[in-house]
């Protein structure tokens, strides 16, 4: 090959790296693609990788799962804002009472990082949701219409709209059942939670989900993730049922030993 | 016989099918004066919040559309033993009512889902849910679990899903203990009867299980626009029956 | 995997039953009763929500009373709510005796102090769910 021919195919190539990695690194939303409604395109198998639901605020290696730092990026300090009066309520929580080892459903945001894949599937003023753990739904229309208030949910009630490409989805509804994490980080009933969906490339998808809720928190606070797109051919949602064993125990046939 | 005697011959199982569906009442198929509104991809629309056109409690053994089931001799003796583990139904413990038995389920309804490649049908009771390509990929090689792995294709304005690979077992369809097991093969037919009615027709075989191929229909209404599917939890209200309180309000 | 799972026989442990069972098993749809109390609690859950409270039925039997209800879905669909039955609440119950002579019922209406009713079943004469 001529030295000039591979002089401009290193600039190239370096030049398309630094693009690519600077683009991923800022987050800056990507043109997403637009589904035959004319909404942009997020559908597809997502799965966030990490280890969130052991700890948001980051914690040690343990257990054989990695450490993490916090996810939480407001406040910056990386600390859920609790109430004064609710730090000792947390520090009494029994971890062993985690609802999701009774398989119970995760609520949100937990059911997006609860290890697993999502799918998203899009249609006309719609977005449907379906989680691989305990195959959970959301149901999650664009068009306006009214939240479902007079009970308490699992995972809340749903209503979506877009900001140019960016999902937004505002959740009410919901019990103070479930738990953000495996730390026993834990909300009351007047719970609402924002999440923000916005493509930053083809198979890279920022996640992000406020939460308020002024009897627990003093202030809201926001947990920021990154969601990678399965491409691998003839990948999918595998069936995940939560039965009890001969002893009586609860386990998830989904990776349970064949 | 044997639990695990397979079919021999897949061309004498789609026979089978196709005489089965041949012998179905007309006024079950396609109302062939209705042209069903279609979407953008060329096919027919049914999308919507579907609730079972029939009244009453969930069926019972052998009532509603499990009427037409004819067990073996054996698979009899084993359902009527079944009815008294109420440990291995997985209905009545909020697992999964399976397939077809989800379909079923009044009062809960179930809702449609059409986004190009998939058809999702998602199901009010227990949340189950079952996702449909439509893409004509095949079966994956070995057992998905209580479901099954669903596939879809087009036929005109019929939507047929083919239902194979499900796990080794009894699996309940309601919580009279009727029952399928691992060689079940499920063929199910919706297509809009008119703008607010689906039509449901399903033919399932099952050697081990039934003497001849079980043939059911059902009609289902299509739910207002001021109502959705909810959220179906049904575990989480079995064991844990504090804090669900509505105490002076919130 | 879902070979070993299936086949076990759990019978024979000592597993608390669980799942929801069948009207016909735990009511007798011949024995209704009606009920005139306070609610003391109501939680509006699946697959039953609960109604408890300090009733009298028509014999004069009065005491602390369970009334099963049907799903949370099926109830908002016919106009319940969380706080539809809040404690205090003045309240007429018709229901189904339950079948081993405990002070509970599977309701089929709730009449409230402003004269109207809420039904719990899937027909609506409040007839019974399963």
């Amino acid at each position: 090959m001529r030295h000039r021919t591979r002089l401009w195919l290193c600039t190239v190539s370096l030049l398309c790296t630094v693009a690519f990695s600077a683009e991923a690194r800022s987050g800056k939303p990507f043109a997403a693609a637009h589904t035959p409604d004319g909404d942009p395109d997020l559908r597809g198998i997502w799965e966030v990788h990490g280890t969130a639901n052991w700890g948001l605020e980051g914690h040690p290696s343990q257990d054989g799962v990695a450490a993490s730092k916090s996810v939480v990026v407001d406040p910056v300090d990386g600390k859920i804002p609790y109430r004064p009066e609710m730090i000792a309520k947390r520090k009494a929580m029994n971890l062993a009472d985690d609802p999701q080892a009774k398989c119970y459903m995760a609520g949100i945001p937990r059911v997006t990082y609860t290890p697993g894949p999502f799918q998203i599937f899009q249609s006309a003023g719609l977005v449907i949701i379906v989680y691989q753990n305990l195959h959970s739904y959301r149901y999650i229309p664009t068009t306006g219409a009214p939240q479902i208030d007079g009970a308490d949910f699992w995972l809340g009630s749903s209503r979506g709209h877009w900001q140019h490409d960016t999902l937004v989805v505002d959740s009410v509804s919901f019990n103070d059942q479930t738990w953000f994490d495996r730390a026993a980080n834990f909300h009351s009933a007047g719970l609402r939670v924002t999440e923000r969906y916005a493509l930053t490339g083809p198979s890279r998808m920022r996640y992000e989900a406020t939460m308020e809720d002024p009897t627990v928190f003093a202030k809201p606070w926001t947990i920021r993730l990154t969601a990678e797109r399965h491409n691998e051919p003839g990948f999918r949602l595998l069936e995940d049922e939560c039965i009890r064993n001969s002893q009586g125990m609860l386990f998830h046939t989904v990776g349970a030993a064949k | 016989m044997p639990r695990n005697t397979k079919v021999p011959a897949v061309l004498a199982r789609c026979a089978c099918i196709a005489a089965a569906f041949a012998m179905l009442p007309a006024f079950a198929q396609t109302n062939p004066d209705f042209t069903p509104p279609h979407l953008k991809d060329g096919h027919p629309d049914l999308q919507g919040l579907w609730k079972l056109a029939a009244s009453g409690p969930p069926p019972r053994a052998g009532t509603g559309i499990f009427a037409g089931m004819h067990y073996l001799p054996d698979a009899l003796t084993e359902r009527d033993a079944l009815a008294k583990k109420p440990h291995e139904d997985f209905v009545g413990q909020c697992v999964t009512a399976s397939v077809p038995g989800a379909a079923s389920y009044p009062p809960y309804p179930s809702l449609i889902v059409q986004d190009g490649k998939f058809v999702v049908i998602m199901y009010e009771f227990a949340h189950d849910v079952r996702i449909v390509p439509v893409d004509g990929s095949p079966h994956p090689k070995s057992p998905t679990g209580l479901n099954g792995d669903s596939r879809g294709h087009w036929e005109g304005d019929t939507l047929v899903v083919d239902v194979t690979n499900f796990s080794a077992g009894r699996r309940w369809l309601n919580m009279g203990a009727d029952y399928l097991d691992e060689n079940s093969h499920v063929v199910e037919r919706y297509s809009l009867a008119g703008p607010d009615t689906l039509a449901y027709e399903v033919t399932v075989e099952d050697p081990t299980v039934l003497s001849s191929p079980w043939n059911a229909w059902a009609s289902f209404n299509r739910q207002p626009k001021t109502d959705q599917i909810l959220e179906g939890a049904c575990r989480e209200g079995e064991r844990d029956l504090d804090h669900y309180v509505s105490e002076g309000g919130k | 995997m879902h070979t070993r799972i299936l086949i076990l026989t759990l019978a024979a442990l000592a597993i608390p039953s669980f799942g929801h069972h069948s009207f016909d098993a735990e009511y007798d749809g011949q024995k209704t009763v009606t009920l005139r109390g306070k609610v003391t609690k109501f939680e509006f859950i699946n697959p039953h929500g609960w109604i408890y409270l300090e009733a009298a039925d028509e014999a004069g039997k009065s005491g602390n009373w369970s009334a099963e209800t049907a799903n949370v879905s099926s109830l908002l669909r016919r106009g319940w709510r969380k706080d539809s039955l809040k404690p205090g609440t003045e309240v007429i119950i018709e229901g189904s005796r339950a079948k081993d002579g405990t002070n509970t019922v599977s309701v089929r209406s709730v009449r409230l102090p402003d004269g109207s009713k809420l039904f719990s079943g899937s027909t609506p004469d409040g007839a019974p769910v399963k």
